[in-house]
């Protein structure tokens, strides 16, 4: 990748400057001179400081005890001893421990540690030490593809642990979960301007770069709206061909390119009605404006976490903080309403999803909820239920009469009605609910997936599912209608949407597939056909490598041709008769 | 539980520790302190295996045993330790208390639940991975032998686990019929690990109950 290897080239750079220096450093420093890549990101949250307690070589990361090129990373500045890891890669989960409650400052308690493994490229697996109980379990389950920056779990003291914080390491794989620790570094920008050879060193406050892969799409009748990191670009619909929204990869010229803005946060979830957009970061905020204006910072936010307006302009609508460690995971819009999904603890209850109207405008706290876990509220004016979940919540989509809501680890979508209100609005049988059964009144069903899908969209009378499935070399966007009741309620064939089980006369729940060629980190997909009848699209984007994101603009031609490559039989989305243009992106 | 009192003396073996390759930053930690009787112990000085004249002794009244330590150390009670375990000690350099010591010393508690000491170790050892009930405290276990230790039979051993802090010197021996007292240390800094050693070897001796 581009990206990759500029920053390696700053790397070597510093390791032929430190050489002339290395004479002067302490001899447990030649660990860090001789540490060539693999390169990883620091793993929390994007901008955050997380101190070194002990770095490669230090105390007891010795050779003899396999953790020679360990880190141990406690909290922030102040804050709190728990807080949740990220993947420094994308990778595979190989290992889940996260039953152990035990854990303190004493050798007794050496094989309590509660941990989780990520298999990377190159045979590297990444172990992540010391974690809270039931922190892992509800996020992830074994050999589920993770991206770069997903949550993996929550730190503590469990095992040999003399203060809450996170144990380090990439390993070579040796059958276990704990093995001898290789050299590695990271790539943050902190730690590459900071660090020789992209190595932190114990007392450093090395701040992360990590940031999702994934690239949210929302669209509605008029405009197009695209966020990657912490990048927010509006687009109208696009003109036909390749740069069809934007003449340049940055998105910010051309007739097409509307606006952009850079917020302080990382853009977590995004979701479009016709009047306004909201959007969510992983603060825990979520931000609603109108359509807003042109140019950098077209909203005119007053600051870069959406706080507020500049003097003289109304665009800015509004903000609602939710307790959450993890951001704000999914949102969706209709006319009427606002689904907010968010994690808001381990065991019991993992993950919620608030229902509110779409609140009100000029105000932070604009759905006047009294407590940040979107319980309850001032008045009922605003909010109108939640739901809690035994899993994280993921992508959801919303149309004028269902909810699909994705559920990690179960890898499976569940399907109700929407017309519910208060606790459990859902009407679900169990508590925090995995979605398998409710009442028959309210509740349709669930679909499962080989992995949950990363984004979903809806309008009256379609459903389009983005799939990517690492271990079957998927990545797709299935399309379907509503889809019935029961289990496998869109009868699948498999777990990957390939087609529709055989059946006289046929289901004809599953209308068609698009199977992409590029690689299987976060893709987002959008259909504007709830807003419009005349230029009804759907919007596909996906990771191209190489720091490329494209997004490839179809009619809405599924509707017709059914079946398989239903946009395109090009899976780079380059031409193709329902293809009406394409446009990448490097943000 | 309150936080632990700490000796206002640094003593004569603090002021022998010339590196302290661990210095953590403080944290919360899970540092607790003895919540039972703790006196001055007037002793001889200490060539031989006795606590010194200035050494003070632990009393658990709940578990009917005493055990010396030195000065600028803390004693302290940790809880009920792994899945099984009854309860956790550890005696530590004051100066360490809120971080990650370079080494210390440690004493737990367990119910008696083998025919033999050689079968607890046996039953106690496997993976991390196993399930809690398993009741596994380490992986690996070198150097079993058989000796004697505040009095009476005993088997010294060194065991090891994934993410521990580091080979972990141990003794067992049974307190009654039905209990296992399991005394370690460990140093995982080279400078450090003899002064510990003595130390540890001075507490044990002391042990009665």
């Amino acid at each position: 990748m581009a990206r990759r290897r500029i920053v390696s080239a700053i790397v070597v750079s510093s390791i032929l400057v430190s050489a002339a220096l290395l004479a002067l450093i302490p001899a447990i420093r030649t660990v860090h001179a001789t540490n060539p890549a693999p390169y990883f990101w620091l793993p929390w949250q994007q901008n955050g400081a997380h101190q070194v307690w002990q770095g490669n070589g230090d105390a007891e990361h010795t050779a003899s005890q396999g953790m020679a090129y360990a880190w141990d990373f406690g909290p922030t500045q102040g804050g709190p001893g728990s807080w949740p890891i990220r993947a420094a890669r994308d990778g595979t989960v190989s290992n889940i421990r996260d039953n152990s409650t035990r854990g303190g400052c004493n050798g007794q308690l050496q094989n309590d540690a509660n941990y989780v493994t990520v298999d990377t490229a190159g045979g590297y697996r990444v172990l992540y030490l010391h974690l809270l109980y039931g922190s892992v379990s509800g996020r992830l389950s074994l050999n589920q593809y993770v991206d770069r920056y997903t949550t993996l779990g929550i730190t503590d003291t469990s095992g040999y642990a003399c203060g809450a914080h996170l144990h380090y390491q990439v390993e070579g794989e040796c059958g276990s979960w704990f093995c001898t620790s290789v050299p590695s570094s990271f790539v943050d920008t902190w730690v590459t301007t900071n660090d020789q050879n992209g190595v932190p060193l114990k007392y450093e406050w090395p701040v992360s770069s990590n940031n999702s892969f994934a690239i949210l799409v929302a669209e509605n009748s008029q405009y197009t709206w695209v966020a990657r990191g912490s990048r927010l670009e509006k687009f109208d619909l696009g003109g036909n061909g390749p740069n069809m929204f934007s003449t340049s990869l940055d998105g910010k010229t051309g007739p097409h390119a509307l606006g952009w803005y850079d917020m302080g946060a990382q853009i977590t979830a995004l979701a479009a009605n016709d009047y306004n957009l909201f959007i969510g970061v992983d603060t825990g905020r979520v931000i609603k404006t109108d359509m807003c204006g042109n140019g950098p910072n077209p909203c005119q936010f007053s600051d870069s976490q959406g706080g507020g307006s500049l003097a003289g302009y109304s665009y800015w609508k509004g903000t609602e903080d939710f307790t959450t460690q993890d951001g704000i995971a999914s949102l969706a819009a209709t006319s009427l309403n606002l689904y907010v999904g968010f994690d808001v603890g381990v065991g019991g209850a993992v993950s919620r999803t608030v229902k509110t109207t779409t609140c009100a405008n000029g105000s932070p706290n604009m759905c006047a909820l009294t407590s940040m876990d979107g319980t309850c509220c001032y008045d009922s004016n605003n909010w109108l239920g939640y739901q809690d979940w035994s899993t994280s919540v993921g992508a959801m989509a919303v149309n004028a009469g269902r909810a699909y809501i994705a559920l990690a680890v179960r890898n499976s979508v569940c399907k109700t009605d929407i017309v519910g209100t208060g606790q459990n609005m859902f009407y679900l049988s169990d508590w925090p609910s995995s979605c398998t059964g409710g009442n028959a009144s309210h509740y349709f069903g669930y679909q499962s997936w080989r992995q949950a899908p990363v984004s979903l969209s809806a309008d009256p009378s379609l459903v389009w599912w983005s799939e990517s499935a690492f271990d079957y070399n998927v990545t797709r966007v299935v399309q379907t209608n509503l889809c019935g009741s029961g289990a496998n309620m869109c009868a699948l064939i498999d777990d990957t949407g390939s087609g529709e089980v055989v059946r006289n006369p046929p289901y004809g729940y599953w209308i068609g597939r698009q199977d992409w060629c590029a690689s299987y980190e976060g893709s987002g997909v959008t259909s504007n056909a709830q807003y419009t009848t005349t230029n009804q699209y759907v919007d596909s984007a996906m990771y191209m490598g190489s720091g490329i994101y494209r997004i490839v603009q179809a009619r809405d031609g599924g509707r017709g041709v059914n079946g398989v490559n239903m946009f395109t039989s090009d899976c780079s989305g380059n031409m193709g008769s329902y293809v009406i243009g394409y446009q990448d992106l490097q943000i | 539980m309150r936080r632990g009192r700490r000796s206002a003396r640094s003593g004569l073996l603090g002021g022998l520790i010339l590196v302290c390759a661990c210095g953590s930053p403080p944290s919360s930690g899970v540092v607790t302190s003895a919540s039972s009787v703790r006196t001055d112990t007037p002793s001889p000085p200490a060539a031989s295996p006795s606590p010194t004249g200035s050494w003070q002794t632990y009393t658990d009244p709940k578990y009917g045993f005493s055990i010396s330590y030195p000065p600028g150390f803390a004693f302290q009670d940790q809880g009920e330790g792994p899945p099984g375990g009854l309860q956790l000690y550890r005696a530590v350099d004051n100066r360490y208390l809120n971080g990650e010591p370079p080494g210390q010393v440690e004493l737990g508690l367990y119910p008696m639940d083998a025919d033999t000491l050689s079968a607890w170790i046996t039953k106690h050892t496997g993976p991390s991975s196993a399930a809690a009930s398993q009741a596994f405290y380490w992986e690996t276990t070198a150097n079993v032998t058989p000796t004697s230790a505040a009095g009476r039979p005993a088997i010294s051993f060194d065991n090891s686990s994934p993410g521990g802090p580091t080979t972990l010197h141990a003794t067992v021996f049974q307190q009654g019929s039905s209990r296992v007292v399991l005394f370690d240390w460990w140093s995982a800094d080279q400078s450090y690990l003899e002064t510990i050693r003595l130390l540890a070897q001075q507490m044990l001796a002391s042990f009665q109950g």
